[in-house]
C-alpha cells in the first residue's frame, strides 16, 4: 500500500467517527407548516398509554449582552423555558393519546417518556426549538429541530379572547411526531417500556431489591429481566413512594401552572409588540436604505449632467439633482432615525416584560427549589427505612449503596 | 404504652395544622403553642419510655420519633418567625412561643442522643445474635422480627404521611395564590384564526385549526378516569395507577369528575392508600378541600 493510500485510509478512519457522531447527534431540522394536532378519536385503552416527562427546557447560552442583542433577556429566556414545555404538556394532554403528562423539575429516567428540549430561539417572530424524547428504555423516538415563524395576524386576535398560541402549529407538530413513534410501538412494547419505568424507579429507591430486574442489551437498551411479584411488599412500598414522587410532580406543575397563568397576557403582549416595532425598524430601515440609494444615485446623475455639458439648462438640473440627492440623504438619515427609535422601543418592551416576569420565576422556582430539598431529606430517609425492611425481611447485610438519587438519576445509554 | 406514645408522636402533624399558611393570630395562636408543646412533651415522654426489649426495633422507633420531632421543630421555628414578624403579636406571646421553640430543640437533642445511644447498644450486639435483644424475657426471634417490620412500616406510613401533609400544604398554597395573586392573563391573547405561518418559504400563510384552540386557560384536560400513572399492583397489564387500590371509596366523596389538580392529587392519594388511618385521613382532607373549593 502506498504511502498516499495509506494517507487516505487514516484520514478516512479519523474523519468516520467525527462524521458519524455528528449524523447521530444532531437534530433534523423542520419548517413547521401548518398543523393539526392529531386527537385520539376513542378512548385509548389505559395499557397503552404512556406517561411523558417534559423537563424543564434549556437556553441558548449567551451573555446579557447577546440577549438584548437578540430583542430578549436571560430572565425572560428563564421564563421561557418554564412556559413553552408547559404549553407543550398543554397541547400532549388535549390529545388524549397520552396518560399523565407532567412538566419535571429535573432529568427524570423513571418516567415512560421524557421530553427535552432547548430554547434555540424565541421572539415575537420566531421560535426554534430542539427536541429530543426518549423512552424509558433508552430509545430515542426523536431528535429534531422545529421552526417557525409567526406573523402579525397571528397575534391580531390578542382581544378576541382566544387562546390559540401564535407558535401553536410548532407545539402541534411536536405532538404529533411524538404519536407518530409512539403509534408504531406494539401493545407488548408499551408495556415493556412501562415496566422499565418502574422498576428503574424501585431501582433507584431500593437498589437493593431490584438492582438485578433489569439488564442492558448490546445497544445499552434497558429491559426487564424479571418482575416482582404482586405481592411483594418491598414493590408495594416503592408503588407507595412513587405515587409521593407523582404528588411532588403534580405539586410542582402547580406552580409552573400558576406561572404559565401568569405569564401569558404580558408574553403575549411582548411577543406582539416585539414583532410589531421589528416589522417596523425593518421597514424603516429598508425605507433609508432606499432613500441614500436615490441620493447617491442622483449625486451620480447630477455630476454626469453637469459635468458634461455647459448649457444652463443642464446645470440647473445638475443643481436639482444635487438638492434631490441631498434630500434623499437627510430622509434617508431620518428614517434610519426612526428605524433606531424602534430599537429602543425593542430594548423598553424586553426590560418592562423582564419586569413583569421575573419575580414570578424566582418566586416558583424558590418555591420548587425548597420544595426539591424538602423531598430529597424524605427521599434519604424512605431509602434508609426500606434498607432495615430489607434487612429485616431477608436478614441479608445492608451495605450503605450509592443509590442514585430518584430525581436525578444515573445517565442512560447513549443512542 | 409505647403505642399509644407512637399515636400521640404521629398526631403532631394535624395538632400543627395551623391553617394553610401557617399564621399565627394573637392569643390564640399563643395558646395553641402551648397546647402543642404539652402535647409534643407528653408525646414524647410515651415514645421515650423504655418499653422495647429489642434495641433495634427501640432504634427504629426512636429514628422516627427523631425524623417527627425534627419536622416539628422546623415547621414551629418557620411559623414563630412568620408570627414574630406580625406587629399584632404581643411581647408576652413572642416570649411564650420562644420558650416553647426552644423546649421542642431541647426534645430535638434529646432524641437525638437517644438514637445515638441505641446504635451504640445495637452495635454492641454480637454479631448473629438474634434480634430479639437481650435478657431472657426477650420474645422469640421470630416475632421480635415482625415487630421490627411493623415498627418500620408504621416509620414509612408516618414519614408518607407527613409528607402527604407538606404536599396538601403546598398545593393549597400554589392553590391560593393562584386565586389571590394570578394577574388575570384569563383574558386571553393569541390567534384563534390565525396560525404560525410556514417559515424559510412557503410563506402562506394559511391558517391552521390546530387542536389546543380551547386549550389555554380551560382548566387542565386530563380525562376522567385517565391514567395517573400513580403506582400499585402489578406492572406487565394492567394499569399502575388503578391497580394499587386497596379500599372501596367512600360514599359521600361522589365519583371526583369535577375534581380539580389539587383534589385529584388528594383522591388519588386516598385510593391507593393502603394504610387505614392514613387512607381515613387523606378522605377527610379530601372531603374538606372540596368543601372549601365549593365554598
Amino acid at each position: 500500500m502506498s504511502a498516499a493510500r495509506r494517507g487516505i485510509w487514516l484520514l478516512v478512519a479519523l474523519l468516520a467517527p467525527v462524521v458519524l457522531s455528528a449524523c447521530a447527534t444532531a437534530p433534523e431540522k423542520h419548517d413547521v407548516e401548518p398543523t393539526e394536532a392529531i386527537r385520539a378519536e376513542r378512548s385509548v385503552p389505559e395499557a397503552l398509554l404512556l406517561d411523558v416527562g417534559i423537563q424543564v427546557f434549556e437556553t441558548a447560552a449567551m451573555t446579557a449582552a447577546e440577549a438584548r442583542k437578540a430583542g430578549t433577556d436571560p430572565k425572560i429566556l428563564e421564563a421561557e423555558a418554564r412556559f413553552v414545555p408547559f404549553h407543550l404538556k398543554k397541547t400532549l394532554q388535549q390529545t388524549g393519546q397520552w396518560g399523565a403528562v407532567r412538566v419535571v423539575p429535573a432529568r427524570a429516567e423513571e418516567v415512560d417518556v421524557s421530553v427535552s428540549g432547548k430554547l434555540l430561539e424565541s421572539n415575537g417572530e420566531r421560535l426554534r426549538v430542539e427536541i429530543k424524547v426518549v423512552d424509558a428504555t433508552g430509545r430515542v423516538w426523536l431528535h429534531n429541530e422545529y421552526s417557525a415563524q409567526a406573523t402579525e395576524e397571528a397575534y391580531a386576535a390578542l382581544d378576541k379572547k382566544q387562546e390559540r398560541d401564535p407558535y401553536q402549529d410548532l407545539y402541534n407538530r411536536i405532538a404529533n411526531d411524538v404519536l407518530t413513534h409512539s403509534q408504531q410501538l406494539t401493545a407488548k412494547e408499551i408495556s415493556a417500556i412501562r415496566q422499565v419505568a418502574l422498576l428503574k424507579f424501585a431501582r433507584s429507591v431500593i437498589p437493593l431489591a431490584f438492582a438485578t430486574h433489569l439488564a442492558q442489551d448490546d445497544e445499552g437498551l434497558f429491559k426487564v429481566s424479571k418482575l416482582p411479584a404482586d405481592s411483594d411488599p418491598m414493590f408495594e412500598r416503592v408503588n407507595r413512594i412513587r405515587a409521593r414522587e407523582h404528588m411532588f410532580i403534580d405539586t410542582v406543575n402547580l406552580y409552573y401552572g400558576n406561572l404559565y397563568d401568569d405569564m401569558r397576557q404580558p408574553y403575549g403582549q411582548w411577543r406582539k409588540s416585539s414583532l410589531m416595532e421589528l416589522n417596523q425598524q425593518r421597514e424603516l430601515e429598508r425605507k433609508a436604505w432606499g432613500m441614500r440609494a436615490l441620493g447617491v444615485a442622483a449625486l451620480i446623475a447630477a455630476a454626469v449632467v453637469g459635468g458634461n455639458s455647459s448649457s444652463s439648462m443642464n446645470q440647473a438640473a445638475g443643481n436639482i439633482l444635487i438638492i434631490g440627492g441631498i434630500e434623499s440623504f437627510r430622509a434617508g438619515h431620518q428614517f434610519a432615525n426612526d428605524a433606531r427609535v424602534h430599537e429602543a422601543a425593542l430594548k423598553e418592551l424586553g426590560v418592562s416584560f423582564k419586569a413583569d416576569v421575573a419575580p414570578v420565576v424566582d418566586e416558583v422556582e424558590g418555591r420548587a427549589i425548597k420544595l426539591s430539598g424538602s423531598v430529597d431529606a424524605q427521599y434519604a430517609e424512605w431509602r434508609r427505612t426500606l434498607r432495615e425492611l430489607f434487612a429485616a425481611e431477608t436478614g441479608l447485610p445492608t451495605t450503605a449503596s450509592a443509590a442514585p438519587p430518584v430525581r436525578s438519576p444515573e445517565p442512560g445509554p447513549k443512542p | 404504652m409505647r403505642i399509644k406514645g407512637l399515636v400521640i408522636a404521629r398526631r403532631f402533624p394535624s395538632d400543627l395544622e395551623l391553617g394553610v399558611g401557617g399564621r399565627f393570630h394573637g392569643t390564640e395562636r399563643a395558646r395553641r403553642a402551648t397546647r402543642i408543646a404539652a402535647a409534643v412533651v407528653l408525646g414524647l415522654a410515651f415514645t421515650a419510655a423504655p418499653g422495647y426489649a429489642d434495641p433495634r426495633s427501640e432504634l427504629a422507633q426512636a429514628r422516627h420519633d427523631l425524623a417527627i420531632s425534627e419536622q416539628v421543630l422546623a415547621r414551629m421555628t418557620e411559623r414563630v418567625e412568620v408570627a414574630r414578624l406580625d406587629p399584632a403579636t404581643g411581647p408576652d406571646q413572642r416570649q411564650r412561643l420562644d420558650e416553647y421553640v426552644a423546649r421542642v430543640r431541647e426534645l430535638v437533642a434529646s432524641n437525638r442522643e437517644r438514637v445515638q445511644s441505641l446504635t451504640q447498644a445495637v452495635a454492641a450486639v454480637p454479631d448473629g445474635a438474634s434480634s430479639s435483644g437481650i435478657g431472657s424475657e426477650s420474645p422469640p426471634a421470630a416475632a421480635t422480627q415482625a415487630e421490627e417490620v411493623a415498627a418500620l412500616e408504621n416509620k414509612l406510613g408516618g414519614s408518607l404521611a407527613e409528607f402527604d401533609q407538606l404536599l396538601l400544604e403546598e398545593a393549597r398554597r400554589a392553590q391560593t395564590r393562584k386565586t389571590d395573586g394570578g394577574s388575570g392573563s384569563r383574558g386571553g391573547y393569541g390567534g384563534g384564526t390565525a396560525g404560525a405561518q410556514v417559515s424559510k418559504g412557503s410563506g402562506s400563510g394559511s391558517k391552521a385549526p390546530g387542536a389546543a384552540g380551547a386549550d389555554d386557560g380551560s382548566p387542565d384536560p386530563q380525562r376522567p378516569g385517565g391514567k395517573t400513572g400513580s403506582p400499585g399492583g402489578p406492572i406487565d397489564s394492567k394499569d399502575p395507577g388503578t391497580a394499587g387500590a386497596t379500599a372501596a371509596v367512600p360514599p359521600d366523596v361522589g365519583d371526583g369528575n369535577d375534581d380539580d389538580v389539587v383534589a385529584r392529587q388528594i383522591r388519588k392519594a386516598a385510593e391507593t392508600e393502603p394504610d387505614p388511618e392514613l387512607r381515613k385521613r387523606l378522605w377527610d382532607e379530601y372531603r374538606k378541600y372540596k368543601q372549601g373549593a365549593k365554598g
